[in-house]
């Protein structure tokens, strides 16, 4: 849930929980849903955001593509930012309508980041196609009902609604960027990203001589021990 | 995200299908939330104990994930982690803050895509 990262290393970001006061979803990124709220995301009142700087202990490696945040106030949510490497972030490939050069297609071959669409919903009405299957006491006692609830719309025959997708434009997902920026920074500070199993052994064999406390930043100096 | 039926009778849209196509394979802006439950042993303190997550949604690399302890705090463990986070799944982990025969926790994991 990380909303920014600014070139000093600072960070703002909510907890996922809703009853926090840091649970601030309505300022996320535009498009991305927030299990907890849905629809009534965009009518919730601006909360508060989380601030902390990349050197804060809690802000520190889980594993090699995995940033851990700190544990929030509230107590409830610990959030494991994904890192997406480059290959990751290879973009989905578009079919396109040659004629009109509308997407038609996206195909997303796994084991890759996520990709937002920029698209538009259309609502078309057209005349209902089982309509001519029904006996026609039936389409009139149909059509008394549509009068009944809408007076002035057109009864000579039955409407029904098709909805489909205008997609203009795929999109990297934003999160994707502050992720990368964030690892970016915390290896320059010296926080450094570790490798495969390095990560475990090397806790496991801190903590057992006492020399990092559970929490602890895995800095390069340690790294190197 | 909420799903919805279709009445009987009606045109089946694209966005009707893909309400579960996006459950098999979220889009970006997704969410897929589910159940966890750590419960291990240890011989000290910092023994580790956790297991792999496979995830409802196949073939795309969530952002992040996030835990809550809402069906049990941690008890004789620490706070739970995740790494590992993959296209398939992730591991959710804990350690244990002494010598103990039950260290436990529990909740609800959320993955934000």
């Amino acid at each position: 849930m990380l909303h920014d990262i600014d070139d000093q290393g600072n960070i703002s970001y909510h907890c996922a929980n809703p009853e926090c006061r840091l649970h601030n979803c309505q300022g996320w990124d535009n498009g991305v849903f927030c299990e907890a709220h849905g629809e009534a995301q965009r009518a919730q009142p601006a909360g508060e955001t989380q601030q902390r700087h990349i050197s804060d202990p809690g802000v520190r490696w889980s594993g090699k593509n995995e940033i851990e945040l700190p544990t929030c106030e509230c107590g409830w949510q610990v959030t494991s930012l994904r890192v997406h490497t480059d290959e990751e972030c290879t973009p989905p490939t578009i079919k396109r309508d040659e004629q009109t050069g509308k997407i038609l297609q996206i195909i997303h071959p796994a084991g890759r980041a996520p990709w937002l669409r920029d698209s538009e919903v259309h609502h078309l009405a057209v005349p209902h196609p089982t309509l001519a299957h029904l006996p026609s006491e039936k389409i009139q006692e149909l059509q008394r009902h549509i009068r009944s609830l809408a007076p002035t719309a057109p009864t000579d025959w039955m409407l029904s609604i098709h909805i489909y997708e205008d997609i203009k434009d795929v999109l990297p997902h934003p999160a994707i960027a502050r992720h990368r920026e964030l690892a970016r920074q915390m290896e320059a500070i010296g926080k450094k990203r570790p490798s495969g199993e390095q990560l475990r052994e090397l806790v496991r064999e801190m903590q057992a001589k006492g020399k990092m406390p559970s929490g602890e930043a895995l800095t390069e100096d340690q790294d190197d021990q | 995200m909420a799903l919805y039926t279709v009445s009987s009778g009606s045109v089946i849209n694209a966005q009707d299908v893909n309400q579960l196509v996006t459950v098999l394979q979220q889009n970006a802006g997704g969410q897929e939330t589910g159940y966890y439950y750590l419960n291990g042993w240890g011989n000290a303190a910092s023994d580790n104990f956790g297991y792999g997550v496979n995830t409802r949604s196949q073939g795309t690399v969530p952002v992040s994930v996030s835990l809550n302890t809402s069906i049990d705090a941690p008890t004789n463990c620490a706070s739970p982690g995740t790494n590992r986070v993959t296209a398939s799944g992730f591991h959710v982990f804990t350690s244990t803050t002494g010598t103990t025969t039950n260290a436990f926790c529990g909740g609800v994991y959320t993955v934000q895509y």
